[in-house]
């Protein structure tokens, strides 16, 4: 497994498709921020729905970058399926990990260069700790949804990239969506549990385990049937 | 029988619609070297992928008699980023291999591949032929049980053959299975125990005491960049290498004297011929 992840960002980092969500994160967190003061759970809240985009962006360019030829190759090697499945969904979820990291550390540098003015109150441990819980979660949440269409998933990639654009936007927009026409809901738990998510954050000042654990713990359970059924669905449509 | 490790029963495979192969029946005995031969397009890469199970098949089945290691050497590698060194060097390293056992057998590979020199660029500025020994070598790396390639041949120089062609030799004798597609008919007498071609879907023996009657001349001419094989003459030659500065023609005795003469008229430069070696 150690060979197979570092031959796997060996490829990606030298491909530079991280580069550009790189860039349009921090480009993010720079202008996000650059507004005091700010409430740090609401911050915090729209931090963590972007960066569900950007990873959902990843995941799609990670599997849109791999090379069938290069895959069989490597797939014979291993001789495990599984594993090598696993492996390319552990090198994502390093980055989704290094992104959260990222999205959490700005705030806390920035933060401490503005003497504690960034938000309205005080940033504590806490905070750094449940919303990088959030950040993660979202990152893979953002990683399986973007890393489904994968090309031998979805064949048509014009299909591929309308989809996930879709699921993504329905994934933050449910909720609006649900309120306008309640119709919707019976379909809506289809989509990415972001907005589930988001709304118990809504008007609170402060992160508390109770609140977040059902919905943090329904967004693992979505993320990881994602990444069974996209396990399942390569291993049947093979090269 | 006792030595069949794999065997193909009834195997199809669709691609939507449209049918690649209809019931393929083939047993694959340990030592074994088998060609396939046939036309672009035949199915002979989907069968290659198909023994190894990178393919999934419509209906029948293939059974193994144990669990067995596949290398495979692809027909198109990939222009990727990676050194050909780098790339070997993981390859080796996933397939389990002791570092210091990848570092020096891949330095003995690129070497019998004429590499040396090469092992440091980048696979996507390597040349056609030089890209298909960088995926032939990975398969050799280790031993394994089955080596399946898909036209391991095509677009290498006759050198580079010559050392496939041993290396090949050298691994059925150590009882590695061997099955290959191959354009080359001239070589699958060297390379092969057994031949078989994919006509109208269906797998058929194939006569390998009269693909030995065929006798073949080994052309070197400068290449011309304004000037195309006059098509006429096409029909004799069984291999074109089209390398940077020369293009290598195999091409049927029987046709030489038409082929050389067509040639020069059409002001390409001769720069050495003969007998092709076997």
């Amino acid at each position: 497994m150690k060979n197979l992840l570092r031959y796997h960002i060996k490829v990606y980092f030298k491909s530079n498709k991280l580069l550009l969500p790189f860039l349009i994160y921090l480009i993010y967190l720079c202008t996000a921020y650059s507004i005091m003061p700010y409430s740090i759970v609401s911050s915090f809240s729209e931090s963590a729905w972007v960066l569900f985009f950007v990873m959902t962006y990843v995941g799609f360019s990670y599997t849109e970058m791999e090379n069938p030829v290069t895959e069989q190759l490597v797939l014979l090697k291993v001789n495990n399926d599984n594993l090598y499945y696993m492996s390319r969904i552990t090198v994502l979820l390093i980055v989704g990990v290094i992104m959260s990291v990222m999205g959490m550390l700005y705030p806390v540098i920035f933060n401490v260069i503005n003497h504690s003015q960034l938000f309205t109150r005080s940033l504590m441990l806490s905070d750094i700790i449940f919303g990088l819980f959030l950040h993660c979660t979202m990152g893979f949440l953002g990683i399986m949804t973007g890393s489904l269409f994968h090309p031998r998933i979805i064949k048509d990639r014009k299909i591929a990239i309308l989809m996930v654009f879709l699921v993504a936007v329905l994934a933050v927009a449910k909720g609006s969506l649900i309120k306008e026409l309640p119709l919707v809901r019976l379909v809506s738990w289809v989509f990415p549990p972001v907005y589930d998510i988001l709304v118990t954050f809504t008007n609170r000042d402060f992160f508390c385990l109770q609140m977040m654990v059902m919905p943090i713990l329904g967004g693992i359970i979505y993320g990881t049937v994602l990444m069974l059924a996209q396990i399942h669905f390569l291993k049947k449509n093979k090269f | 029988m006792d030595d069949v490790i794999i065997a193909l029963n009834n195997v199809s495979k669709n691609f939507g619609r449209r049918i690649i192969l209809e019931h393929i029946n083939l047993t694959i005995k340990k030592g074994e070297s088998i060609a396939l031969l046939g036309h672009n397009g035949s199915g002979k890469s989907t069968l290659l992928r198909m023994i190894c199970g990178l393919t999934n098949m419509t209906s029948g089945n293939i059974e193994y008699t144990a669990r067995l290691k596949f290398n495979y050497v692809p027909e198109h590698f990939p222009k990727i980023d990676l050194t050909a060194r780098e790339f070997i060097g993981y390859m080796g390293l996933i397939e389990g291999m002791p570092e210091k056992m990848v570092n020096d057998r891949s330095r003995e590979l690129f070497h019998e591949f004429f590499m040396d020199e090469m092992m440091d660029v980048p696979i996507k500025h390597l040349s056609k032929g030089t890209i298909q020994k960088v995926a032939v070598i990975q398969a050799l790396l280790q031993t394994p049980d089955v080596l399946l390639l898909d036209e391991p041949l095509s677009g290498q120089d006759s050198q580079s053959q010559m050392a496939f062609i041993n290396l090949s030799k050298e691994l059925t004798n150590q009882g590695v299975t061997v099955v290959m597609s191959c354009h080359e008919r001239y070589l699958v007498k060297q390379l092969s125990h057994t031949a078989y071609e994919i006509i109208d879907k269906n797998l058929m023996p194939v006569n390998l005491t009269g693909l030995k009657e065929i006798d073949y001349d080994f052309m070197v001419f400068d290449a011309n960049r304004d000037k195309n094989i006059d098509s006429s003459i096409m029909a004799g030659i069984e291999q074109l290498n089209d390398f940077e500065n020369r293009l290598e023609l195999i091409v049927r005795k029987n046709m030489s004297a038409e082929v050389l003469k067509q040639m020069l008229k059409d002001d390409f430069k001769l720069r050495s011929m003969g007998a092709k070696e076997e």
